[in-house]
């Protein structure tokens, strides 16, 4: 396991978590230290930093819009990068104050809608807050913004030098975006919903490992598995890929994203903070203190040799991913499959072992 | 028993539902149709039954939305023959149809994503349905203590005042078993089968199912005191339904903005929409007009434009309903 330079803090308390009324056997587990650790080590630290690359977005931008030349086209691009590296570390939270925000929704659906891009920036006139808009702001936008709304660095340049329009939606994107992640750091800060969080220590719907492990399941299925993999690989289209629908469409950035994301998942899986560079109780002690065994060895352990398969995997297709989906697909298809075992034994596997009901299904009943 | 009259307008709803939801499928619907089947003329159903019942919607129908719904059925008409001239994908600010997620299902929704083939049926089940067991037959008139209840409607096994119950639970939708299954229909269905809650966690269904039992042995029984509470109970727990109906509905958009599934949300809010607004035929709503229209004009999006809401806007709308109806607080988030 590649994480062992972190401190290994593991506290067992001596709090008996007795039968759950959600089915979970008796163990020595303190789940409300765990959500501490998720909340107060992972969580917040990792929105703070996402917080802070926007800020750092916006003061670029704010440069760049105001003397648009190649110098500030590239360090707006290079803050750029990295503010959707942080984004992928934090996307998958998407319950309480990130939900209230319709944060990933509003921060990343991709691909990037450009025609309605290039028709706001014509008009001059858009409300960024209609969900129309969804696909028309946020980090794909921006993606378009910097790297597509013109053919080469210099008409691109050009582009903002002549057009208020554009340097205006630029900067709407942005505040947009700002807005968004301030409202839902300062409500799991001062709005306490941190301590709420904590509080909720159950397994029942509605509690913060339901949330939890509901979200992030259904974040790896929809969006790690298939928006940013699978889509464009042509799983959803009889097997015809559609490359113009990868993640970071013009960046080029799509596989590093990818992997954030899913390192990022990993890390969370085992209560490390990537930010604070610590290790802490998260769900695979979880799964460990619960001994659940899965074909002649423990589902921790065949989760956490999964996780390493498919990062491996991911690391394996030759960038950029919306060639690789073309050019290299048995590759692309092998990531998918390895992405697809995760979904199975965290969705089916892990959560009816931790008593948590997986309550998100796709969208049919009447 | 004796509840066909009831049970025939059940099935002319769905037979207008079947014709509008045509639009659904980018087919042309017929507002001239809609409007025969709505009154009953010129043998609009394909079921002579139907046809030759001397039973109509239209006269049941709430008289101030009478006009509401013809409006709608003429708009149906003018979206699907513009879809079928110039098949165009919904927007903010255009008609069009939408799926459903990526489940192969589409729907018709005006410029505001409203779904008509939602605010029709379940406009109508409000209008028609939900009215009629409130305004006529729970009233003094039909079920009140000096009603006829000792002679048998002439050729008839049951008193009239025994009929007029009978009649409000045949508005209500259950079969006489209340199964809780697939049988429920209509307001039976969102009382119990369509909510996300177990029995153990809100028992709407339950009450209901008790409430007309044991009134309509009260009444065979000359109780009239036993009666009049479990009208009451009636009362309210129809209301109780409509609102946590709303409550289901509103949770679903809240899921289906988080996946930015425009499609399901629009399909969601529709039904949303109208539970919420059914809440007005109550006499004695507890929840304020005013806050119904609010939910109506700014929480389900200004004036109503789906393409504007917010998770924020939806739990306001939430925040009005438990404020209203605070015994659904405890399940809110389940329902």
């Amino acid at each position: 396991m590649k994480y062992s330079q972190y401190i290994f803090i593991i506290i067992l308390s001596g709090i008996l978590n007795a039968c759950d009324n959600s089915g979970g056997e008796v163990v020595n587990f303190d789940r409300q230290a765990m959500l501490t650790n998720y909340a107060e080590n992972i969580i917040v630290p990792g929105y703070q930093v996402y917080q802070q690359e926007v800020a750092n977005l916006e003061t670029v931008v704010n440069t760049f819009t105001s003397t648009p030349d190649a110098d500030n086209l590239n360090a707006v691009r290079e803050v750029f990068k990295d503010t959707y590296l942080s984004w992928q570390r934090v996307s998958f939270y998407e319950f309480g104050p990130a939900m209230d925000q319709l944060l990933r929704t509003s921060t990343n659906s991709f691909p990037a809608d450009f025609i309605s891009i290039d028709n706001n920036i014509a008009s001059g006139d858009y409300n960024l807050e209609s969900l129309s808009n969804n696909d028309a702001k946020g980090l794909p936008a921006i993606d378009y913004l910097l790297y597509g709304i013109a053919e080469g660095e210099i008409a691109i340049v050009n582009e903002y030098v002549n057009s208020e329009n554009s340097r205006q939606y630029l900067i709407d994107v942005i505040a947009d975006m700002k807005a968004r992640i301030d409202a839902v750091v300062t409500e799991w800060t001062s709005g306490e919903y941190s301590e709420d969080f904590i509080s909720r220590d159950g397994t029942d719907v509605g509690s913060g490992l339901s949330m939890l492990v509901n979200t992030y399941n259904q974040h790896f299925e929809r969006f790690t598995r298939d928006a940013k993999i699978g889509i464009p690989l042509g799983i959803r289209s009889s097997g015809i890929p559609i490359p113009n629908n990868v993640e970071a469409l013009y960046s080029g950035i799509s596989l590093q994203l990818t992997l954030a994301n899913v390192r990022a998942i990993y890390q969370m899986y085992w209560g490390q903070s990537p930010v604070l560079s610590q290790d802490g109780i998260g769900i695979h002690d979880y799964l460990e203190a619960l001994d659940v065994q899965f074909n002649g060895s423990t589902l921790s352990e065949e989760i956490d040799q999964r996780y390493s398969a498919a990062i491996d995997l991911l690391e394996t297709i030759p960038p950029p991913l919306q060639t690789a989906v073309t050019d290299h697909q048995t590759a692309v298809e092998a990531a998918y499959n390895a992405l697809q075992v995760l979904v199975v034994l965290n969705k089916v596997d892990a959560a009816s072992a931790m008593g948590v009901t997986i309550t998100y299904a796709d969208n049919d009943g009447d | 028993m004796n509840y066909a009259g009831q049970l025939t307008r059940r099935d002319m709803l769905s037979a207008i539902k079947s014709e509008v939801s045509k639009g659904d499928k980018g087919e042309e619907v017929s507002s001239q149709v809609l409007l025969n089947m709505f009154a009953n003329e010129n043998d609009p159903f394909a079921s002579q039954d139907l046809n030759t019942s001397g039973k109509e919607l239209e006269d049941k129908t709430f008289l101030a939305d009478v006009q509401w719904f013809k409006d709608l059925f003429l708009e149906t008409e003018n979206m699907s023959k513009a879809y079928v001239a110039n098949p165009t994908e919904a927007a903010d600010g255009v008609a069009g149809r939408i799926e459903r997620g990526t489940s192969g299902k589409f729907i018709l929704v005006n410029e505001k994503g409203w779904e008509y083939t939602q605010f029709i049926e379940k406009g109508l089940m409000g209008a028609v349905f939900l009215h009629q067991i409130y305004n006529t037959y729970l009233t003094d008139n039909r079920i009140g203590n000096d009603v006829e209840n000792t002679d048998m409607v002439e050729g008839k096994n049951y008193t009239p005042l025994e009929h007029h119950w009978d009649e409000a639970f045949g508005y209500y939708g259950a079969p006489a078993d209340f199964p809780r299954d697939d049988d429920d229909k209509y307001w039976a269905k969102y009382a119990g089968p369509a909510l996300g809650t177990t029995p153990e966690q809100l028992d709407i269904y339950g009450a209901l199912e008790d409430a007309f039992i044991t009134g309509r042995a009260a009444i065979a029984a000359g109780d009239m005191a036993i009666k009049n509470e479990q009208r009451d109970a009636l009362y309210k727990q129809l209301e109780l339904a409509a609102a946590a109906a709303s409550l289901h509905y509103i949770n679903n958009a809240k899921a289906d903005l988080s996946a930015n599934d425009m499609g399901s949300l629009f399909h969601h809010l529709s039904e949303a929409y109208n539970f919420t607004m059914a809440l007005k035929y109550h006499p004695q709503k507890k929840i304020s007009q005013n806050d119904i229209d609010a939910i109506l004009n700014t929480d389900y999006g200004t004036d109503g434009d789906f393409w504007t809401v917010s998770v924020t806007s939806l739990n306001d709308a939430m925040a009005k309903l438990i404020a209203a109806y605070p015994e659904l607080d405890n399940v809110k988030d389940i329902l």
